[in-house]
């Protein structure tokens, strides 16, 4: 599986967005009671995808970890607001996409994922927006395998075979941080090993690793493998074995 | 595309603890008769996880006291409807690799049901996701597992849903329909099961998503009309799409549909030709399980299952979105 296109909008995109849409008026879904507050954040999401191609998109996956309703799903309500007439569900990993479809190999041939993290309470984290689309035959970065490890067993990543790779994470926590390093010190070593240097980074709420690999994707010459480490909100950790096309 | 070969080891289902007859449907005075309902809904029973008591003096008009006095929460239902799939297959807990749960009434969104269903089960040894869409979730799920080429043989999909939480009791028609209850299949790549998976598709149209509305924390909404006359001709079209292409025969094979309403299932068995003995249904004794409803209906059934027939599973909804799972009897 392939990524073929992406965009990215952090908080602040988001938000220019938001005073766009004020401006527009949009009605759809304005009848109903405004519950959590996100749902300004879908609008400002579905605003934001509504730039991207979708061209041969047979598929909508949808992740969002705090939704606004419990029907229609995040995916569906952005379908409905962009008045397109795709199949969609939500999947919720946790944070963890580029790792399950390592893992999973799922077999769809060219699908959207969109994923919003909004945790506006939470200091450390950074509201945001990824959109990935997935494709099965050309793209930028090609998925070559993936493992998801829950906490429990979160000892055992040290025999994943990190040699030869560069190694992509996020820290949302010094505790991950912590245990990514005991990773890198352990005989099954990360060699080289990899931490982008992003002076204003600051994880997000879901997909950090994900946009921060392929917002640097550029910065790697083509054949470059790369281990991106996903840490999902559900207790797992994913780590993806990609290649730079 | 590749599609996995996957066969059913085991189903359960569990259903709400409180019966909601008639009787009381019609003594909460909103407007609605016992007649109304049987005419309209075919629905003589619901069952439900809200004490009447509750019902009556508050109509549940803040959902969010359900969690104070229910008698069951999903994650109950759905302990008890995945145990009895487990024994159905003779497998443990720890058996499975894989878990995809669908619930639009959870308690939090996070943790996600899944993890809090894994966790409870103790599958140790299983990856864990939230695959949701509401009303379809069972043929979703199907869909899913079977295009996801690697690294699972054994799955549980579990199907839940509280919607009786989401009720406003003031409404003469949402009161009638609603029951709360957890349908949960085994599926294996590798093991001998009861059923064979020979296709399922899935599919939706999210432009009219506004038809089947769940607040996060408020009531129920749907566009009755227009949804049970989608409902109708969409699923009359899934049953002859899939008998077109496999050949189906309803003198002896089975249809099961989104159990949402009696005098619905008829219609389109009338109009599918699908006499109505096979046309598996327990929404008149259970009421509108979501998910879980086709689910458990096939449940119920599970002991006597007829060797060599074919079981479509054509379910549709909230999304708006549909899918067909078929079966082969096989054991």
């Amino acid at each position: 599986m392939y990524i073929s296109d992406f965009i990215f909008l952090d908080r602040e995109a988001l938000l220019r967005h938001d005073a766009f849409l004020r401006e527009k008026k949009t009605n759809l879904f304005n009848t109903l009671e405004e519950e959590n507050g996100l749902l300004k954040w879908y609008k400002m999401a579905a605003y934001s995808i509504s730039t991207f191609s979708f061209e041969n998109i047979s598929l909508v996956i949808g992740e969002v970890l705090d939704p606004s309703f419990r029907s229609p799903t995040f995916s569906q309500w952005l379908l409905s607001f962009l008045g397109l007439q795709i199949p969609a569900f939500d999947f919720i990993t946790g944070g963890t996409i580029l790792s399950f479809i390592g893992m999973y190999k799922p077999q769809f041939d060219n699908f959207l994922y969109v994923g919003l993290g909004v945790i506006e309470r939470e200091r450390h984290f950074e509201s945001g927006l990824v959109a990935i689309r997935f494709n099965s035959s050309e793209g930028l970065v090609k998925i070559i395998d993936g493992q998801i490890l829950y906490t429990e067993k979160i000892l055992t990543f040290n025999n994943h075979c990190f040699e030869d790779c560069k190694l992509i994470y996020s820290a949302p926590s010094s505790k991950t941080l912590s245990l990514v390093k005991e990773l890198s010190d352990t005989p099954h070593s990360i060699s080289p090993w990899f931490m982008l240097d992003c002076p204003e980074y600051k994880p997000f709420i879901i997909n950090d690793s994900a946009i921060q690999l392929l917002r640097s994707a550029k910065n790697f010459v083509q054949g470059t493998k790369l281990k991106v480490i996903e840490v999902g909100l559900n207790g797992a950790l994913g780590v993806a074995t990609v290649e730079i096309c | 595309m590749r599609f996995a070969k996957m066969e059913v080891l085991g189903i359960g289902h569990s259903y709400g603890d409180i019966a909601l007859d008639n009787d009381f449907i019609e003594s909460l005075d909103t407007g609605t008769t016992k007649e109304w309902i049987l005419e309209k809904i075919g629905i003589t029973q619901r069952r439900v996880t809200l004490p009447k008591e509750y019902i009556v003096t508050t109509r549940n008009k803040n959902p969010s006291d359900c969690l104070r006095v229910r008698t069951k929460s999903w994650l109950d239902l759905s302990l008890e409807a995945c145990g009895m799939a487990f024994l159905r297959s003779n497998l443990n807990p720890t058996d499975l690799d894989l878990v995809l749960v669908d619930c639009v009434t959870p308690d939090n969104f996070f943790p996600m049901p899944s993890q809090e269903l894994k966790h409870k089960l103790g599958c140790f040894n299983a990856h864990a996701f939230d695959l949701v869409t509401a009303c379809p979730a069972a043929a979703l799920h199907l869909y899913f597992a079977s295009r996801l080429q690697a690294r699972w043989n054994t799955a549980l999909l579990l199907t839940s849903a509280t919607v009786s939480h989401a009720v406003n009791y003031n409404d003469r028609t949402d009161g009638a329909i609603w029951g709360d209850g957890a349908g949960a299949i085994i599926v294996s790549k590798n093991r001998k099961g009861k059923l064979r998976l020979i296709d399922t598709t899935f599919s939706g149209d999210p432009t009219r998503a506004e038809s089947v509305i769940i607040h996060r924390r408020g009531h129920f909404w749907q566009d009755g009309r227009a949804v049970r006359n989608f409902s109708v001709r969409q699923t009359v079209r899934m049953i002859k799409e899939v008998s077109s292409k496999y050949g189906l025969d309803f003198s002896k094979d089975i249809f099961i549909g989104h159990q949402a309403n009696l005098t619905m299932l008829r219609q389109i068995g009338e109009a599918a030709g699908v006499p109505d003995e096979n046309n598996w249904k327990n929404v008149e004794r259970c009421g509108n399980q979501a998910a879980a409803g086709a689910i458990a209906s096939l449940s119920e059934r599970w002991d006597s299952l007829p060797v060599g027939r074919k079981i479509l599973i054509a379910v549709l909804g909230a999304g708006l979105t549909w899918g067909t799972a078929l079966f082969e009897v096989i054991s």
